[in-house]
C-alpha cells in the first residue's frame, strides 16, 4: 500500500492536524453578509439619525414619488419613506430575530430530546407538536393581545408559539436516523454518554437541516409579522415595521406602487442574505461539500 | 476458567414477537480466536452486542472474567468497555462523516482514560497499522475503505482492551483489500495477546483465523468445536451444509 509508512512522523502529523482551516471560500455566505450587513448598519444608524422625523406628518406632499429631498419618496400622511423604513427595521428585525431564536433553541432541544427518549415518549411528543402546529399564529395572536395587549410581546410570543413546535418536528425525524446510525453504536462502546453522542455527533450532522429551517423562520416570522400588524395586533402606531407600512401601503398600489414594493424589497433584501448565510453556511460546516477538503 | 461465558442467554428485540437468540450457553477461553458462523439474520450480531454489554438479554446470565455482566456495566461501565472493544461491519458507517480521523481515532482515549492523546501518539496508531500519519487530518469520506477499517482497528486497539469484537470486519471491503486487513487483525491478535471472537459468514476465514467455531442458526447454537473439528467432521446438519457450500464455492475459484 502507497500510505503505509514505517516511520513514525509526528511532525506530518502535527501538520495534517493544522491543516484544518480548509474554510474555502463561499460566494454565497459572502453575499448574504453584504446584504444582511447593509439592512443592520441602516437598523443601527436609525438609533441615532434618519432623514427626516420618521413621525412628521406633512399633508400637503402627501405620496409625492421618489425624487432628491425624499429618496423613497413619501408616504399617505407625508412622512418620509425612507426614514419609516429605517425605524422600521427595528421592529421587524426585532420580532424576527427573537421569535426565530427561541424557535431555534426550544424547538431543537425538544426535537432532540424526543428523539433520544423511547418509542412511548416519542409518540405523545407527536400528539402535542401537532396540536401546536393545528394552531393558527394569527389566532394566537388575537388572543394574546386580548390578555397581554396588541404589540411586540403578543407578536413574538404568538410566533414561537408556532415555531417551536415545527422546529421540533423538523428536528426529530433526522435526528433519530442519526442515533440509529452505526458510528452512534460505536461513539457508546468508546464510553460515550447519549448526552455527549446527542451534542456531538447528532446536532452537528443535523445541522444543515437546521440552518434552512432557520432562515425559513426568520423570512415566516418577517411575514407574519406583517399581517399581525395588519390585524392591529402587531407594531402600534407610533411604532411602525416594513409589515405595517406594506399594509399601509396596499389601497395605494396603484397610485403610488414605490410606496408598497420599496419596503418590500427590504424584506426581500433581508430574507435573501439571511438565507444566503444559512446555505454558505451548510457547504462550509459540511466536509463532503468543500470541494478543496484538505488533502 | 472460561474468559466469557453465557448461560441460557435469551433476547428479543422490543417488537419482536419470539426470541431473537434462543437458549444460547457458550464459552470463551482467554487468548484464543472463536468465529461465530451462521446465515444471515442468525443472530450473529445479537449474541456479540450481548456478550459485550451494548444490549442486555431478557433472561439468562453473561460472566465476563468472573464477573456478572449487568453488574460490572452498572458499576463501572467505562472500565467494561475498555475491557472489550467491538469492530463495525461497515467502516463507512461506523465513522462520524463530520469528525476528522484525528478526532474519531481519539475518542476512546478521551472518553475511557480522560486524557487528550497527542500528535505523536495518534500517529504511532497509524503507523501501527500500516497507515500515514498524515492522514490524521482527513474526513473519513477521504479514505478508501481498508483504510478506514484499519484507522477502526486502531481506534479500538488503542484503549488496550482485553477482547476484540469484530462483527464481518471485512464483508465490505474488495476482495483484495479482505486479505491484508484479516493479515493485520491476526497480527494484533498476537502482538497483543487478544481474545477474538470474529463474525463471519465465510467459512474460509474463520478455517484461517480461528482455533474455534461457534455456528449459529436461527438465534440458537447448533454446533461449537474446534475448527479442525467442525470443518473436517460437522456433525450439524446444517454445518455439513455450510461446510459443502464452502467447498463447492472454492473448488469453483480454483477451476
Ligand atoms: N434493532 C433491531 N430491531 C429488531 N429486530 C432486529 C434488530 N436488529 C436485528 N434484528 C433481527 O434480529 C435477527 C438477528 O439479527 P442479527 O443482526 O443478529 O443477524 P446476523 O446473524 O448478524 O445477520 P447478518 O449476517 O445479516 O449480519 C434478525 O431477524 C433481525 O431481523
Ligand atoms: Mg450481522
Amino acid at each position: 500500500m502507497s500510505e503505509s509508512n514505517p516511520t513514525v512522523n509526528a511532525k506530518q502529523t502535527r501538520t495534517a492536524l493544522a491543516n484544518r482551516s480548509g474554510a474555502t471560500k463561499s460566494p454565497q455566505l459572502i453575499l448574504g453578509i453584504i446584504l444582511t450587513g447593509f439592512v443592520v448598519a441602516i437598523t443601527i444608524i436609525s438609533f441615532f439619525w434618519t432623514p427626516y422625523d420618521p413621525v412628521g406628518i406633512d399633508v400637503e406632499s402627501r405620496l409625492t414619488p421618489p425624487n432628491l429631498s425624499h429618496w423613497f419618496g413619501t408616504d399617505r400622511l407625508g412622512r418620509d419613506l425612507f426614514s419609516q423604513i429605517m425605524v422600521g427595521s427595528q421592529n421587524t428585525l426585532y420580532v424576527a430575530l427573537v421569535s426565530t431564536g427561541v424557535g431555534l433553541l426550544l424547538g431543537t432541544s425538544l426535537g432532540l430530546a424526543a428523539a433520544g427518549s423511547g418509542q412511548r415518549w416519542g409518540a405523545v411528543f407527536t400528539r402535542i407538536s401537532d396540536i401546536g402546529i393545528a394552531l393558527p399564529s394569527i389566532l394566537i395572536a388575537l388572543v394574546l393581545a386580548t390578555t397581554l395587549g396588541p404589540g411586540r410581546l403578543s407578536v413574538i410570543v404568538a410566533i414561537s408559539f408556532w415555531f417551536v413546535p415545527v422546529t421540533a418536528r423538523v428536528v426529530v425525524g433526522p435526528a433519530r436516523q442519526i442515533l440509529a446510525l452505526d458510528f452512534v453504536e460505536a461513539a457508546m462502546t468508546h464510553g460515550r454518554s447519549r448526552l455527549y453522542i446527542v451534542f456531538r455527533q447528532v446536532v452537528p450532522n443535523i445541522g444543515p437541516i437546521v440552518i434552512v429551517q432557520t432562515s425559513m423562520m426568520f423570512a415566516a416570522a418577517i411575514l407574519i409579522e406583517a399581517s399581525l400588524s395588519f390585524l392591529g395586533v402587531g407594531a402600534q402606531p407610533p411604532t411602525t415595521s416594513w409589515g405595517k407600512i406594506m399594509m399601509d401601503s396596499q389601497p395605494l398600489v396603484q397610485q403610488a406602487p414605490y410606496y408598497s414594493l420599496l419596503p418590500g424589497a427590504f424584506i426581500v433584501i433581508t430574507v435573501l442574505g439571511f438565507n444566503l448565510i444559512g446555505d454558505g453556511l451548510a457547504v462550509l460546516l459540511d466536509p463532503q461539500q468543500s470541494k478543496k477538503g484538505v488533502v | 476458567m472460561a474468559l466469557i461465558t453465557a448461560s441460557n442467554l435469551n433476547f428479543r428485540y422490543p417488537l419482536s414477537t419470539s426470541w431473537t437468540i434462543n437458549d444460547v450457553s457458550l464459552s470463551i477461553e482467554a487468548g484464543t480466536s472463536v468465529g461465530i458462523v451462521g446465515e444471515s439474520g442468525s443472530g450473529k450480531s445479537t449474541i456479540i452486542r450481548l456478550l459485550s454489554g451494548l444490549l442486555t438479554a431478557q433472561e439468562g446470565e453473561v460472566t465476563i472474567d468472573g464477573r456478572n455482566l449487568n453488574e460490572w456495566s452498572k458499576e463501572s461501565p467505562r472500565e467494561l468497555r475498555r475491557f472489550g472493544q467491538l469492530v463495525f461491519q461497515s467502516p463507512r458507517r461506523s465513522f462520524d462523516p463530520r469528525m476528522r480521523l484525528a478526532r474519531a481515532l481519539s475518542e476512546p482515549i478521551r472518553a475511557l482514560e480522560k486524557r487528550i492523546p497527542n500528535a505523536d501518539e495518534l500517529g504511532s496508531w497509524m503507523t501501527r497499522v500500516g497507515l500515514s500519519p498524515s492522514l490524521l487530518g482527513r474526513y473519513p469520506h477521504q479514505l478508501s475503505g481498508g483504510q478506514l477499517q484499519r484507522v477502526s482497528l486502531a481506534r479500538a486497539m488503542s484503549i488496550g482492551p482485553k477482547v476484540l469484537y469484530a462483527d464481518e470486519p471485512t464483508s465490505s471491503l474488495d476482495v483484495s483489500v479482505q486479505a491484508q486487513v484479516l493479515n493485520l487483525l491476526m497480527e494484533l491478535r498476537t502482538d497483543l495477546g487478544l481474545t477474538l471472537v470474529l463474525v463471519t459468514h465465510d467459512l474460509a476465514v474463520v478455517g484461517r483465523m480461528c482455533e474455534r467455531i461457534i455456528v449459529m442458526r436461527e438465534g440458537r447454537v447448533v454446533e461449537e468445536g474446534t475448527t479442525g473439528d467442525i470443518l473436517i467432521n460437522p456433525k450439524h446438519e446444517y454445518t455439513v451444509g455450510l461446510v459443502e457450500a464452502a467447498k463447492a464455492v472454492s473448488l469453483k475459484l480454483t477451476k
